[in-house]
């Protein structure tokens, strides 16, 4: 995996004791085009406060034309941005 | 009181440790800790002195609080940063998070210090040195920038051990410990020891702070009066300040601005002075406090500085009033050489609750007062800039002027 740290647009749901899940994001491609990628599944996911902002981690598996990835999610609570961090 | 345990929780290169922290979250690939680089203000605006450093930076000689363009010269890759006090401010909140979950009593005595009384906590988290082994662990985990924990019974000699090899390091300095650790350091090591002390106590043929804790205490007491005494106790490790958890009452509130020009005439450094005065002013009312002693401070471009002061025959808090008498103070002080640094402080404060009134201005002062509540609410509810005087219209100053950027921040004290 790499470090791509690209904003996405997110759908996410909370449960009833608030934990977020992240369903499908939004990210813009090279060629300028809108890319939907659904969440296959949510390998973890980890609560972290560096410098003492702090950022949920969520390690996903997606799928890409056809083919099954591992990613990284980032969602920082401050500011509410998800960032895909990792591909 | 003899068997205290006191930490001293101090941030490694703080700032610069918080920035690349920051920025290593976000994704960046380059720790800033790891090259030469500086945490600094702009150039342009005359803000440029080092305010923190790296390690790797500190080995090109450079010091924090110099001028950042002789840092350039001795290092030309130098990596110069912009200061973020938000962003401080949000890393120091989450280290006190931490340690509140050893001790109750912690005492923030800056940005990147704290203290934490530390006594009868054993049984919790085990001896001193295990806890402070395991917090400064915990900080790097969780937070992401190192720090180093000195161990005392006191909190001038728990300062103290803080300072010795960084980073992210464990130090205790008891009592009998001070000869051996404490002592061979040179004199400007020891804390409210600065500059000017130095050179006086070089003089003396003072030069380490164990000659220092060995001279007599009447011969500092002649030179330096109270301050001999207190440096005199510091040397020998004796300090009975208690961690205080809030912070001691304000003595007076003053702002001070260095400028981006080298101001030469009376009415642009009014203009300043008013920009300062209006910050002071509503610092002045927030804290529900009026003052009877008023103070204006002008450092000229020759670094020369004096400063000016008047007592008020009624205490006051309307910023009009105040800017009246900084004005005479000016007049009075002022020598026309060019200006680089002006400041305003307003002292011998009381409470606004239950005051005096004055026969003849009684009127006036009501109407002063109910003026600036409005201009208090209005930059309240909309911001500070949202109402400002017309003389700052096309001026190109700051309307309102000095201070840090964030509120709340804690300032460094000299005071244990």
């Amino acid at each position: 995996m790499k470090v791509v740290m690209e904003p996405v647009a997110m759908i996410a749901w909370f449960d009833i004791r608030g934990v977020l899940m992240p369903i499908r994001f939004r990210l813009e491609t090279e060629d300028h085009r809108l890319k939907t990628i659904k969440i296959q599944k949510i390998l973890y996911h980890t609560e972290e406060k560096i410098a003492g902002n702090p950022v949920r981690t969520y390690a996903c598996l997606i799928h890409i034309n056809g083919v099954e990835q591992h990613c990284e999610l980032k969602y920082e609570l401050k500011t509410c941005k998800w960032t895909l961090f990792k591909i | 009181m003899n068997n205290r345990i006191i930490f001293h929780i101090d941030v490694n290169s703080a700032y610069l440790s918080w920035e690349a922290a920051y920025r290593l979250q976000h994704g960046a690939s380059l720790d800033l800790r790891s090259i030469p680089s500086v945490v600094g203000g702009d150039i342009s605006k005359r803000h440029g002195i080092i305010l923190a450093k790296s390690i790797p930076a500190k080995k090109y000689g450079i010091k924090t609080g110099e001028p950042l363009l002789t840092a350039l010269q001795k290092c030309p890759s130098l990596e110069v940063i912009p200061p973020n006090y938000s962003l401080y401010l949000q890393c120091s909140m989450g280290m006190v998070d931490i340690l509140k979950d050893y001790s109750p009593k912690i005492e923030q005595y800056s940005i990147d210090e704290c203290f934490m009384d530390y006594t009868h906590m054993n049984k919790l988290f085990g001896s001193p040195a295990e806890a402070a082994n395991h917090l400064r662990a915990r900080i790097k985990k969780e937070l992401g920038f190192t720090v180093n924990i000195g161990i005392s019974s006191n909190k001038l000699l728990a300062k103290m051990a803080s300072d010795f090899k960084k980073p992210d390091r464990v130090h205790t300095l008891f009592t009998h410990e001070i000869q051996e650790k404490m002592w061979p350091l040179t004199v400007s090591d020891l804390f409210m020891v600065g500059r000017a002390t130095t050179t006086k106590l070089h003089h003396l043929g003072i030069h380490t702070i164990g000659e220092l804790a060995n001279t007599s205490l009447d011969l500092l007491h002649a030179h330096f009066k109270s301050h001999g005494t207190l440096i005199y106790h510091y040397a020998n490790g004796k300090d009975h300040s208690q961690v205080k958890p809030t912070l001691p009452k304000a003595k007076g509130i003053g702002n001070s601005t260095t400028i981006s020009f080298d101001v030469e005439d009376g009415s642009t450094a009014k203009l300043i002075l008013l920009s300062l005065t209006e910050t002071v002013a509503m610092r002045l009312r927030e804290a529900k406090m009026m003052t009877r002693l008023i103070s204006v401070s002008i450092k000229s471009s020759e670094f020369v500085s004096y400063s000016h002061q008047k007592v008020l025959a009624e205490p006051t808090d309307i910023t009009k009033d105040i800017y009246d008498t900084i004005c005479e103070l000016f007049d009075e002080a002022w020598k026309h050489e060019k200006i680089r640094h002006l400041g305003v402080r307003v002292s011998s404060l009381s409470s606004n609750t239950n005051l005096q009134l004055s026969l003849f201005h009684y009127k006036r002062q009501k109407k002063y007062t109910a003026l600036d509540r409005s201009i208090d609410k209005i930059r309240k509810k909309y911001g500070k800039k949202s109402i400002i005087r017309a003389s700052f219209i096309h001026s190109g100053l700051k309307p309102l002027n000095g201070g840090v950027p964030e509120e709340n921040y804690p300032m460094m004290s000299s005071i244990l």
